[in-house]
């Protein structure tokens, strides 16, 4: 219980003190408090996600997955355990986790755009325009970024063509 | 150092009054000598080397005095990166590096501009220069990009419509000549 509370704090330190700056800082507090708390699902998916941003992808998607081992039913550990797959180009698998996803939420327009994105990833384009009408484009510079360059992709492999 | 190219240049249109032309020449290349960035220099000179029968040092000043001005002008900048996305649309993707390039060293921020630098890189398999271009018109223009894909989406549901349509004929087409 101590090592929980413990491991709480050292996470919360990590999200106010350091925030989107001090990333190295913030994935070494971030180990620190695994070491700590092994189990603790939430340290994984902030490990995960910074790793991840920083490219370092096999490592994030492994805490990641290990995020979702832990607590299964958790829509946005299963989105953003997709996304890692998404962007290793695994469109396949992605779907499957994000489908999964919906099944606990689904209403998460997040989920929606990435399983657009992984039916473009596999051509199917008529697939990611009807979901991205259905359920609109959700707001987020990175989200934008990543349909603009799959768009664009496909754009350039429908000239080659 | 203004009145003495000034002077130059009154002196120099004196000797074209007389029909001097040569002199006129030689005051007005010394104009431009001392003051090489004014544009009317050339246009000056041009015209005595025009009336001394030099038509070729007279088209060469009046080039010069066309690059000077538009050099100056602010919009030349943005103009060439606009050049640079027609070469773009247009597969000439070596012309369109350059020109775009060129146009982002001299500082311009143009949308539409850093767009197609980002297409490129995504040509070249640069996706993590590609995300920091679309950052940087996020940051610009907010509404850009969610523009840009709503565009991208509407072009290529119409060119999938067009394609699905040629090869419904094609096959149609080559059904009646078995036949």
């Amino acid at each position: 219980m101590l090592k929980r509370l413990h491991a709480f704090v050292l996470l919360r330190f990590s999200q106010v003190w350091c925030g989107n700056k001090r990333t190295q800082q913030n994935i070494s507090i971030l180990r620190k408090t695994i070491a700590i708390a092994p189990d603790y699902h939430f340290a994984h998916f902030h490990l995960g996600v910074k790793l991840a941003e920083q490219g370092l992808f096999e490592e994030a998607r492994s805490h990641l997955q290990k995020a979702v081992d832990i607590q299964k039913n958790n829509s946005i550990y299963l989105t953003y355990l997709a996304i890692i797959l998404y962007d290793s180009g695994n469109y396949y698998r992605a779907g499957k986790l994000l489908l999964k996803s919906l099944q606990f939420d689904a209403k998460n327009q997040l989920t929606y755009n990435c399983l657009a994105l992984c039916r473009l990833g596999k051509k199917d384009f008529g697939g990611f325009s009807r979901i991205l009408k259905e359920k609109g484009i959700f707001e987020s510079a990175e989200i934008h970024s990543r349909i603009l360059v799959a768009l664009e992709l496909y754009k350039q492999k429908l000239k080659q063509n | 150092m203004r009145w003495r190219v000034q002077r130059l240049v009154d002196k120099g249109y004196v000797f074209i009054e007389k029909e001097n032309y040569q002199r006129a020449v030689d005051c007005l290349e010394k104009a431009v000598e001392i003051d090489p960035y004014t544009p009317e220099l050339y246009a000056y000179l041009g015209e005595a080397y025009f009336h001394n029968q030099e038509y070729q040092k007279a088209m060469d000043a009046f080039t010069k005095r066309d690059q000077l001005i538009l050099a100056a002008d602010p919009l030349t900048s943005y103009i060439e990166g606009y050049r640079g996305s027609i070469a773009f649309y247009h597969g000439d993707h070596i012309l369109a590096e350059n020109l775009i390039d060129q146009t982002i060293e001299k500082g311009v921020k143009d949308p539409e501009v850093l767009y197609n630098q980002a297409a490129l890189q995504i040509k070249k398999g640069n996706i993590g220069q590609t995300c920091k271009i679309f950052k940087q018109i996020d940051n610009l223009e907010p509404y850009y990009n969610y523009k840009k894909i709503q565009r991208l989406i509407k072009e290529l549901t119409s060119f999938s419509q067009e394609k699905v349509q040629s090869d419904i004929q094609q096959n149609s087409e080559e059904l009646l000549s078995n036949e």
